[in-house]
């Protein structure tokens, strides 16, 4: 019975290759270099959004420029000064954003007669021997309403080893929190350790899940763990807190769950200015002019990567969460369930063969979808459903959970402060939507329980996994999120060779 | 901001104006209007003097504080609608002032007046490319300025430019500080003062 498991989950592991290698891949996951033209302009890359509550606030992490090896100096990665950053929340309903935080970042270099990043140790932010400096400005529009929160905030030094950098987050990352205007909120921009988890490496490799391999359709002898493609590596993070009372509509903390007014929906993006035109000599930096238009943008994990097609990601990418009813096609007659017969036909039929066991697309066929994306699966009946629309909900009135590796799989292990209602470092959201676009949220197939068997198999739900349930794969190097503000963990460092130790 | 959206032509949409939400989005990526004056009509040319709060941030540029915009109505649906993008021209302090300005803020350094030249500058800290580090305080000799000019695209533009776009190239000033150090001192207008934007060397 074990063995005719694997079998399957291995055949349905290859289905999911075969997904990937139509550029549709989960294990783009969740949004490192997802599009063509994005994946040219790591800077500007919006890779992973996150928002979850803590106490009395919310806090909102977008990351950007993934898979940055630490140690890749001497211009070591930074924000883009030339890059529009916003993280854009709507709190009625609409759609449309209510308040948007932006961001600017400005470089100095102190000497530019020096290749060094930093000519000496590094004591302070604002250590004179850190000879490239990023500082960064934060404003809200809420409302219509423009206030500037924070002016010349500093960045930290990237991480580059014990001689430049020591003492990393107590001397350079802590003192870099800043403070928002009012004093009630915080503001934290820098290199971090990516949060982000999943087997990039295997999953390329025509979709093969380590756990299951052996049951690939290009066999592997030999089972083994999955291992975090994201690990030993870095991401620059801007991290956000703000209590709840400044994102609702009322300005109030609710507390009723079912209430269109507790749930606020969410996206990141960065936008470049339209035209650009380089120096004929190299003598100067490329002159940017013109507005700002929108080159980036993520509000739930792997919608672009996993439901919208190639030929239409770049422009997803440029649209706003409004318009998305241009691309419900697509999200609701999700390609990867679709493919899951084709290439795993001992486990899943096709809706019109005998023993179909997967579901159709439309909205009919995909009531799952349709919660996900109307906020109903972030606590909302549907007689309070909102709009449609790739935002990532979080419904403030829900009492926070702590992430751990037990609740990894948030609502679909029935906690309710877990993704899809807002999303936690520590949510396994590469498994969770594998099992959802698989149909286990859906009556007559998963009914909502992971451990169910996919119908007329033995094979359960819960299989379909990539084997990386944590951030940086194993138990013995596990890196775990800070407990406070910017709760993504400190940075490697260039000196330690992470990438292959998988140790800061 | 909806109001506004109802008195836009179709020309608007044709140009590229998608809807109210791409309309108030574009917004905030310009000064915000406190203020105007129709100074002139020609056909279906307004001009109009705009008002803003003077300011220089990264995230519009420059407020500055009075601007001449060229509107180009349009009769339509019984009335006449307006076209989303004016032709646009800061109205700027006198050239001349930029060099008593950059002379007033020289003093000021070279008495080791720090907060006093603080208030001379247009943001904090401002653009520095100086190899050398600034001498000028304490430096012995007059301060002497020669003819303003206009921020040329290169080198010493490139850090300005890369925060306020091109649009530094139409409104930023360079005075070049010849003596007691030699130097090339970049202004913004703010308002109708020109204050110091940058240093860099000659």
């Amino acid at each position: 019975m074990r063995h005719r498991s694997w079998v399957a989950v291995g055949t349905a592991a290859a289905t999911i290759g075969l997904i990937g290698a139509g550029g549709a891949s989960p294990a783009n996951a969740s949004s490192h270099r997802e599009a063509p033209a994005i994946s040219a302009d790591a800077t500007a890359d919006n890779t992973d959004f996150y928002m979850f509550r803590d106490g009395g606030n919310v806090n909102l992490i977008a990351n950007f420029a993934g898979l940055e090896l630490p140690q890749g100096g001497p211009n070591f990665v930074k924000f883009g000064d030339d890059v529009l950053y916003e993280i854009h929340v709507d709190n009625n309903g609409d759609v449309v954003p209510d308040i948007t935080y932006q961001f600017r970042f400005r470089s100095t270099v102190g000497n530019p007669n020096s290749f060094l990043y930093n000519t000496g140790q590094v004591t302070s932010p604002s250590d004179p021997d850190l000879n490239v400096k990023q500082t960064y400005s934060v404003k809200r529009i809420k409302n219509g309403v423009e206030t500037m929160l924070a002016t010349d905030v500093l960045t930290p030094p990237v991480n580059v080893g014990p001689r430049s950098t020591p003492n990393y987050e107590a001397a350079l990352a802590t003192p870099a929190i800043g403070t928002l205007a009012g004093g009630a909120g915080k503001v934290f921009s820098g290199q971090r350790e990516d949060p982000f988890f999943a087997d990039l490496g295997s999953i390329f490799d025509l979709l093969a899940l380590r756990p299951i391999q052996s049951n690939h359709v290009i066999g592997t002898p030999t089972n083994t763990n999955g291992v975090d493609g994201l690990k030993g590596l870095n991401v620059h993070t801007i991290a956000l807190q703000v209590p709840i009372g400044d994102l609702t509509s009322d300005g109030t903390t609710p507390t009723t769950v079912d209430r269109k007014a507790s749930v606020i929906g969410a996206y990141a993006s960065a936008s470049r200015q339209r035209v650009k035109v380089l120096s004929l000599d190299g003598g100067s930096a490329p002159r940017n002019a013109g507005r700002f238009v929108q080159v980036s943008r993520l509000g739930i994990p792997l919608v672009n990567e996993v439901l919208i097609p190639l030929g239409s990601k770049d422009k997803w990418n440029s649209t706003f969460p409004k318009d998305d009813a241009q691309f419900f096609g697509p999200i609701l007659d999700p390609e990867p369930t679709r493919l899951l017969p084709v290439v795993y036909p001992s486990v899943f039929k096709a809706q019109g063969q005998p023993g179909a066991n997967t579901p159709g697309g439309g909205a009919a066929n995909r009531p799952d979808l349709i919660q996900l994306l109307t906020g109903q699966l972030s606590g909302l009946s549907a007689a309070n459903a909102l709009p449609p629309a790739d935002l990532l909900r979080l419904n403030v009135a829900v009492a926070p959970v702590t992430g751990t590796d037990a609740n990894r799989l948030g609502a679909l292990q029935g906690d309710a402060a877990g993704f899809p209602n807002g999303r936690r470092l520590t949510d396994d959201v590469v498994d969770i939507e594998l099992q959802v676009l698989a149909g286990v949220l859906l009556p007559g197939f998963g009914n909502g329980n992971p451990a169910n068997p996919i119908p007329g198999t033995g094979v359960p739900y819960s299989a379909l996994a990539d084997g990386v349930d944590r951030d940086e794969g194993g138990a013995s190097n596990t890196v775990t999120p800070l407990v406070t503000f910017p709760y993504v963990a400190p940075p490697f460092s260039g000196y330690s060779g992470s990438q292959n130790t998988g140790t800061p | 901001m909806a109001t506004s959206f109802l008195f836009l032509s179709d020309e608007s949409f044709v140009a590229g104006l998608a809807d109210a939400a791409d309309w108030a989005r574009r917004r905030t990526q310009l000064p915000a209007v406190t203020g105007f004056e129709i100074t002139a009509t020609e056909g279906d040319r307004v001009t109009v003097e705009l008002r803003h709060k003077p300011g220089l941030d990264s995230f519009v540029g420059l407020s500055p504080g009075r601007q001449t915009a060229l509107y180009v109505t349009r009769a339509e649906r019984g009335g006449f609608l307006v076209d989303a993008e004016p032709t646009t021209d800061p109205i700027l302090p006198a050239d001349a002032d930029a060099a008593k300005a950059a002379a007033a803020w020289a003093a000021r350094v070279q008495a080791c007046d720090q907060p006093g030249a603080r208030a001379l500058e247009a943001i904090d800290p401002i653009f520095l490319s100086l190899r050398q580090g600034l001498k000028l305080c304490q430096a012995t000799g007059s301060v002497e300025v020669g003819p303003v000019g206009r921020l040329e695209p290169g080198p010493v533009s490139q850090d300005i430019v890369g925060q306020y776009s091109t649009d530094a190239l139409t409104w930023a000033r360079v005075v070049p500080l010849t003596a007691p150090i030699r130097l090339l001192v970049i202004l913004a207008p703010i308002g109708n003062e020109w204050k110091v934007l940058g240093l860099t060397e000659v």
